[in-house]
């Protein structure tokens, strides 16, 4: 079996299936993509908010992905590094998207915009899944809080991970989570969930 | 006293973080036990917590894999260069060479292999080097070299290379064909 040297260093689970696609293994990149392409679509439909403009632009980041694979020396864990095409992708697409899609709230009043207890029957409301509203309601966030939340709850990278990822100071990256945590408390308490 | 405001804002964290007693949270904990206020965002924050562990991922379309795959193969031409993989190419260029030495080294040539000078270009010395014309000095000596030549070769396609799985073989077979029918009609005009 092949040996990487990185890959004890990082605790990488992927990094066979990485050094095997490396070596021009096109079973192991299909396996490689398999194994990461939910994690890619759910990060460009939490940014792009459509899940067909979502697939396309996975498509688009694993044909990026593919063609960076040869620099990749396992500085980082794959999906880290898989995570920062994808969100530079993601965020250049939103730019290009931005007049097309008229899905982007002003960050100023984006709170105001949240469903409020009178948005619908009481009966409604509650039949509602809780956990599938509270889900919901992270798309309602600005861009950068719902960034934050899918890396770090969603897509599990670490603090250290999503600074790396988007380039941002530690201390950013947790204010944001912050900031994000308490809106979200803040919506939950406004519709009257809790 | 703590009051509200300050301890408001180290709250997400504090939830985050597993609501530890110690340390930098002593402040907080010995705050909320006597105000509900906070208490009440604290289980706000909380449930907030819980639920976005369990977010799930949501799967993307079934066929997305192919799809990718599709795409990635639009994006790979072939490089005209490359013939072959580069671990058939490199043990036949190889023993290419071996073979181009066996012709240009045969014993026919031994005999302008006499003396061979070079001029020494600092000291202006001449130096001389001798060669033996022995023919079986020279066939050893091409031998060793040209077999050495195979075998660093080799080596290296053994050591860095693997072998090439029935997707390559049809690519090879298909391409040596091309080649041997274009040369064919070349050949015919």
């Amino acid at each position: 079996m092949a040996t990487v040297p990185w890959a004890d260093t990082l605790n990488d689970p992927l990094a066979e299936l990485v050094e095997q696609a490396q070596r021009g293994d096109r079973v192991a990149l299909a396996e490689l993509i398999r194994e990461t392409q939910d994690r890619v679509y759910n990060l460009a439909y939490r940014i792009l908010g459509n899940a067909q403009e979502a697939e396309d632009l996975t498509q688009e980041v694993f044909v990026r992905m593919w063609r960076a694979l040869p620099r990749f020396r396992g500085d980082s864990k794959f999906t880290t590094w898989l995570h920062t095409i994808a969100t530079n992708a993601c965020l250049n697409r939103k730019r290009s998207l931005r007049r097309q899609l008229d899905t982007q709230l002003d960050a100023a009043n984006w709170l105001d915009a949240l469903p409020s207890a009178e948005d619908g029957p009481a009966e409604d409301l509650l039949a509602r899944d809780e956990r599938t509203r509270l889900w919901e309601m992270v798309e309602r966030l600005p861009e950068k809080y719902r960034l934050v939340l899918t890396l770090f709850y969603q897509q599990q990278l670490t603090y250290q991970e999503i600074a790396q990822v988007l380039t941002l100071p530690l201390g950013t990256v947790k204010a944001h989570l912050n900031r994000a945590r308490n809106a979200l408390a803040a919506s939950l308490e406004k519709v009257g969930i809790r | 006293m703590t009051n509200c405001q300050d301890i408001q804002g180290l709250l997400p964290q504090y939830v985050a973080d597993g609501q530890p007693a110690a340390g930098e949270y002593a402040a907080v904990r010995a705050h909320l036990n006597s105000c509900t206020n906070c208490l009440a965002t604290v289980e706000l924050l909380q449930y907030v917590e819980t639920g976005l562990s369990d977010w799930p991922l949501q799967p993307a379309s079934p066929d997305l894999t192919n799809r990718i795959l599709a795409a990635i193969d639009r994006e790979a031409p072939i490089e005209p260069w490359r013939l072959l993989p580069w671990n058939i190419w490199l043990p036949a260029l190889t023993l290419l060479v071996a073979l181009a030495l066996a012709i240009f080294l045969t014993p026919s040539m031994q005999g302008e292999l006499g003396t061979v000078s070079w001029i020494e270009p600092v000291k202006a010395v001449p130096l001389q080097v001798q060669f033996s014309a022995d023919p079986a000095l020279l066939l050893a000596l091409w031998i060793g070299f040209s077999t050495a030549v195979c075998g660093i070769g080799i080596t290296l396609a053994l050591v860095h290379g693997r072998l090439p799985d029935e997707e390559e073989l049809d690519h090879v077979r298909h391409r040596l064909s091309d080649k041997a029918h274009r040369l064919w009609r070349l050949a015919g005009q």
